[in-house]
Order: C-alpha cells, then structure tokens, then sequence
C-alpha cells in the first residue's frame, strides 16, 4: 500500500506538469516493451551528438541532461 | 578596414564551449559491467567554416560488486574559417569577415570517475580535464541516481563546478579564469507498460572571463573593439521527455522539448521528434527530426553605427537564430557482446527562423556530422 | 533568477500532490515471506505444451525461476541453473522456469541462444508472478520437499551463486 501511494504521488506530480492522463501501475514482469532497445532512453550516440552540439556552442542554449530510468528494471 | 593578422583568427569554438562537463545520469548497473566505446566523429560547416575530427573512447570496468571505474578520453582537431565581425556590405547587406588562413586547434580532453551502487541508489564522482591551445578546464562532479517503485520512478541530481582558462594565440600562456557551477535534478517515471517521461532541470552559474578573444566588432564611426561580454551568466533550462512505444507501427516515438532562458536575454526553445525501430536480426533504424530557436544576447548587435557601450558582440552563436534538421541511424547487434552504430545529422541554421532578438542572414549556414560508434559489453 | 515559468510550475506541484491525495490506489504487493506455502502456479511447458503446476514436484526441492526473453541477469543465470539441475538433480532437485514472455516465440528465441536442461513453461498472462508477489525480474524462490518457501532472491548477481548453493543443498538434505 505504502510502495503505490509513492508510485501515484510520483506519477501525478510528473503528469500534471503533462495535462497528460493514464498513469497505470507497472508490475516488475510487465516490462519486456520497455525493455525494448527501441525504448531506452539513453542513446550513448544522440549523447555524443548532443555533446558535440553544446562543446561547440552552436547553440547560446543550455543542455538540461538526462536523468536514466526506465528499461527493463532488473536487478 | 585592418588587416586582420592570421594569428588572431583561431578557432574559438572550444574556447567559448560549454566546459566538458558530463552532469549526466550514471549508468546503471548492469549485467555487462565491462563496457568499451569507440567514436569517430567528422563535423563540417558550409561555406569552408569549421572542420572537426573527433575520436572518442571510454570504458567501464567494475572493481568489486558495487564500484565501478568509468573513464573517457576525447581527441579533436579543429580547422576551417571563423567569423571575426560582420561589416557592411554592397547593397546595404551586412556580411561576415572571416580569417582567412585555415587554422587548427588540437584538443585533448578527459574524464575518470567512479560509481558506487548501494541497493537501489548509486553515487558517482567525476574529475575531468580539457586542453587546448588556447583554453583549458578542469572539472569535478558528483552525481546521485535512486529508484523507487519497483524501478518506475528514477530520481537524479547532480552538481559540477568547472575551472577554466581563457588565453589568445597571441598571448597563449595569458590565461583569464572562467568558473562555472551547474546543478542538474531529474525524474524519469513509467507511465504504463509502453511509455514513460522523464522531466529535467538544470541550472548554471558562470563567472569571469566569458568573451571570444577573437572576436570583434565593427563600429561605423570608426574602429573594431574586442567582443566585450558580462562576467557573469546564469542559465536555466528544463527539458521533458516522452517515449513511447507504438504496436501499430511496431516503432518507439521519442518527444523532448526543451525551453531555457539566460542571464544574457537569450531565450531558446527546442523540439525533437526520432521515430526507432527494430528490425529483424537486431538491427535498429533510427531518424527524426529537430527544431531549434534562440532570441539573441541583449548585448547582441550585428554590427554598430557609433560607440556602443561597455558590452558588446557580434558573435553569431548569441545572435538571434533558428535551425532546423533531420538525423539518421543504424545499429546492429553484431555479436552478443559487440555493437556498431552509424548516424548522420544535417542542420540549416537560419536567422529567419529566430524566436526574438536580432539575426542577419550572412551568418547562416548548413552543417552535418556523421559518425561511427563500435560498443563491447562483457 | 527563477526558472521560467517557476510560479506556475509551483502552483501546479501543489495541485498534483492534493490530486494525489485523492487516488485511488491499486493494491500493492508485499513480498512474499520465507515460510509461507508455495502459492499455487501452473503453467504450459515450452516444448510439449502439458501444463504443470508447481505443486505436482511436492517431494523434490523446487527452483522456481521467473525470468524473460528481455531480461539481461537471465543470460547469467541460465548456464548457473543448468549446473545446478546437473549437479542436484539426482538428489531431488527439480527446477522450473517459468517465462513471463508475452508469446512463446520470444521466449523460445532465448532459450536457443541460451538451452536449458531444465523445465521451461510460460505464463503471459501475468498470474503466476502475481500470485509469487514478485518483486523484480528476475526473481526465483526455493521451495522446500514440503511445499514451503525457503529462500527468495530478486535479482540474480554472479554474487548470489554461493548463497543459492547453499540453500540448495539445505533444502535437499532437510528430512
């Protein structure tokens, strides 16, 4: 009880910054889509790319990074 | 007008970069620990403006069940033309000055750090280093990582604090000291069992010597002044990501906007849409597309009529400006333990396509990359 | 100097902690406990299709494993059970994987690369990792002659070798 109210607390206050609905819970055997390589969130390349574009501030811009997650969740 | 002597006209793209600073998430533990990267890189500009090589390798390599080494080591050289300051040109039409000679810049930089995990948070301290001709860095940065909820939510937050020196080919042992401070905080939340999103915000703090020492500006009543920038800037920046995974199209969407806003009046915006997919024989294409603006410096004007006051620039990258380009890629699987990866990039910068501020035409140009990437995972 | 947007972006926190308050949440599962029953779990076989419950091996020691086609610990873990299944499979020890693959055909594109000599089943409807209250992937649970939870591991380190040995070789010499 104590682990989803976190979950939903967590949720809400991401997606109300959204206006977005739907947040569903996620069992640990429920992962394989985003465990998909399609679906990482980190591309070490586009980071390199990226790196490229604010090292040579082409852009006066700056890069807020990534934070990691999602993905398969194993341990 | 002066002669512009070829000695002032080096590159100065890495002296006005953002330090190599890496605030960025901590890999997680995985069940590869071991990881080598390598990365070729080549960058170019229309119009015989910048030309960048750059190699790149880093590695992983755990020490124990909970500590990992990471470390980095990135080589570039640097050659091509670079706008000095703009002047009026036939028809009433301002143009770019550039230097004339191709020039190179060699640059050297790295980073070591390492990683702790304890259950299901993982701290990571990083040193790195830059050196080049006529700039150096070092840096120091910790960051932290925790899952929640099964993994479902991912928090992060980093700190780096960055010191610099700014020197001219003129005066190469001459270094001004820049310090930079960025603070970065991060979630990333599951939403169901095909999308998640992930929120961040960073936040930055500059001091000292911020200006290009090979930049000017062109005043009409007479005379070039060395491009004259606050000595301090803070940035802020929020970026939101959505993935998701499509059935229909068997492809995963990725959706990042970002928004940032700056001490200097520069407001910019970003949108980037990439469509990946999986194709048989773990193959994965990649492409999308990604749109840029930014409003120009307040201190920003192309060129000037008369005296301007004490700070001033014509430096085309805090001019108001937009771009717009698509990117590409392809990754195969080659082994379990062995991946390639190719991507191109192509962008038009375009001062038409600014969100505000001033911009002029003649500094628009197009510029690519393309890349290759081989990963090990043991 | 405030974010952009920062006012708003506060005024809209609050906004979604109140909401949060006024969810409804979904039950959410404690992890199951050491001396508890096996709880029920039955499942078609990968190669075969008979359908086989966990209960039907009351009298050997079950390795009950939970993992995936996407998991990356799994590609670790397989060879390690297939020792295991060689070495205590005389004694008594029967283990069985259970696949939580949403179609057989991905699990099977595993087990090529990674062969088991060992029971493999699929559920893909979610039910018996469910009822094991799972609490990552992947996750396995040794069961005792009699029926009864002994030992549970989320996650599978190169670490956790050693232990599960251990708890291998109690569990089969317990009368």
């Amino acid at each position: 009880m104590r682990m989803s109210r976190r979950h939903s607390l967590a949720c809400s206050a991401v997606l109300a910054l959204f206006a977005l609905a739907g947040c569903a819970t996620v069992q640990p055997w429920e992962r394989g889509t985003l465990a998909k390589p399609a679906m990482a969130i980190e591309d070490p390349v586009h980071e390199t790319t990226q790196k490229l574009r604010t090292y040579s501030a082409k852009e006066g811009g700056a890069a807020a990074t990534g934070v990691g997650g999602g993905g398969c969740g194993c341990n | 007008m002066a002669a512009i002597s070829p000695r002032l006209a080096a590159l100065t793209a890495a002296a006005m970069a953002l330090p190599g600073v890496h605030v960025r998430a901590a890999d997680a533990p995985g069940e590869n620990p071991w990881a080598v990267d390598a990365t070729h890189l080549e960058y170019s500009e229309s119009g015989h403006r910048m030309s960048v090589r750059v190699n790149q390798a880093s590695a992983n390599v755990p020490l124990g069940e909970n500590i990992q080494l990471k470390g980095n080591f990135i080589q570039d050289l640097m050659s091509g033309a670079s706008p000095i300051f703009n002047a009026p040109g036939p028809g009433g039409k301002t143009q770019q000055v550039l230097t004339g000679a191709s020039v190179f810049d060699n640059r050297k930089a790295g980073d070591i750090g390492i990683s702790a995990s304890f259950g299901d948070g993982q701290a990571t301290l990083r040193q790195g280093w830059s050196k080049e001709n006529d700039y150096k860095s070092r840096w120091n940065s910790i960051e932290g990582r925790w899952d929640l909820n099964q993994k479902s939510t991912t928090l992060a937050a980093g700190v780096a604090f960055s010191d610099d020196g700014v020197s001219s080919h003129d005066a190469p042992d001459d270094f001004q000291t820049r310090l930079k401070r960025d603070l970065f905080v991060g979630v990333t939340q599951v939403l169901n069992e095909r999308s998640l999103v992930a929120v961040s915000l960073a936040h930055s703090y500059t001091n000292g010597f911020l200006s290009d020492p090979y930049k000017l500006v062109f005043v009409q009543s007479g005379g070039l002044l060395p491009d004259a920038r606050p000595g301090h800037r803070q940035q802020t920046a929020v970026t939101a990501k959505y993935i998701t995974y499509i059935p229909a199209i068997d492809s995963a969407l990725h959706l990042t906007g970002s928004l940032s806003s700056d001490s200097w009046g520069i407001h910019s915006g970003a949108l980037e849409l990439q469509w990946k997919k999986e194709l048989p024989a773990e193959w994965l294409v990649n492409a999308g597309g990604r749109y840029y603006t930014q409003s120009s410096a307040d201190f920003y004007a192309p060129l000037y009529l008369s005296q301007p006051g004490d700070l001033h620039s014509s430096d085309y990258r805090v001019a108001g400006f937009g771009s717009i380009g698509w990117l590409a890629g392809v990754t195969k699987q080659v082994t379990p333990n062995f991946s390639v990866q190719i991507a191109a990039e192509r962008t038009y910068r375009r001062s038409a396509l600014r969100s505000g501020g001033v911009g002029i035409d003649a500094d628009n140009y197009i510029w690519g990359l393309y890349l290759v990437t081989l990963q090990a995972r043991f | 100097m405030r974010a952009p947007g920062g006012r708003s972006a506060a005024h809209v926190s609050v906004i979604a902690f109140a909401a949060a308050g006024a969810m409804i949440f979904t039950t959410s599962a404690w992890p199951l406990a050491n001396g508890e029953p096996a709880p029920a779990c039955s499942a078609p076989l990968l190669d075969g299709g008979r359908t086989i419950n966990v209960a039907d091996y009351r009298g050997k020691v079950v390795y009950l494993d939970f993992w995936a086609s996407w998991c990356g610990p799994c590609r670790q873990s397989f060879p390690f059970m297939n020792e295991l299944q060689r070495e205590f499979g005389g004694n008594g020890l029967q283990i069985v994987a259970v696949s939580v693959d949403k179609t057989a055909e991905d699990a099977q594109r595993f087990l090529t690369r990674y062969p088991a000599q060992f029971a493999t089943a699929l559920d893909s409807s979610g039910v018996c990792p469910a009822a094991y209250r799972l609490q990552g992937m992947p996750s396995s649970y040794v069961i005792d002659r009699k029926g009864t939870v002994r030992a549970i591991h989320a996650g599978f380190r190169d670490r956790d070798k050693a232990e599960i040995r251990q708890q291998l070789i109690d569990a089969l010499n317990a009368s």
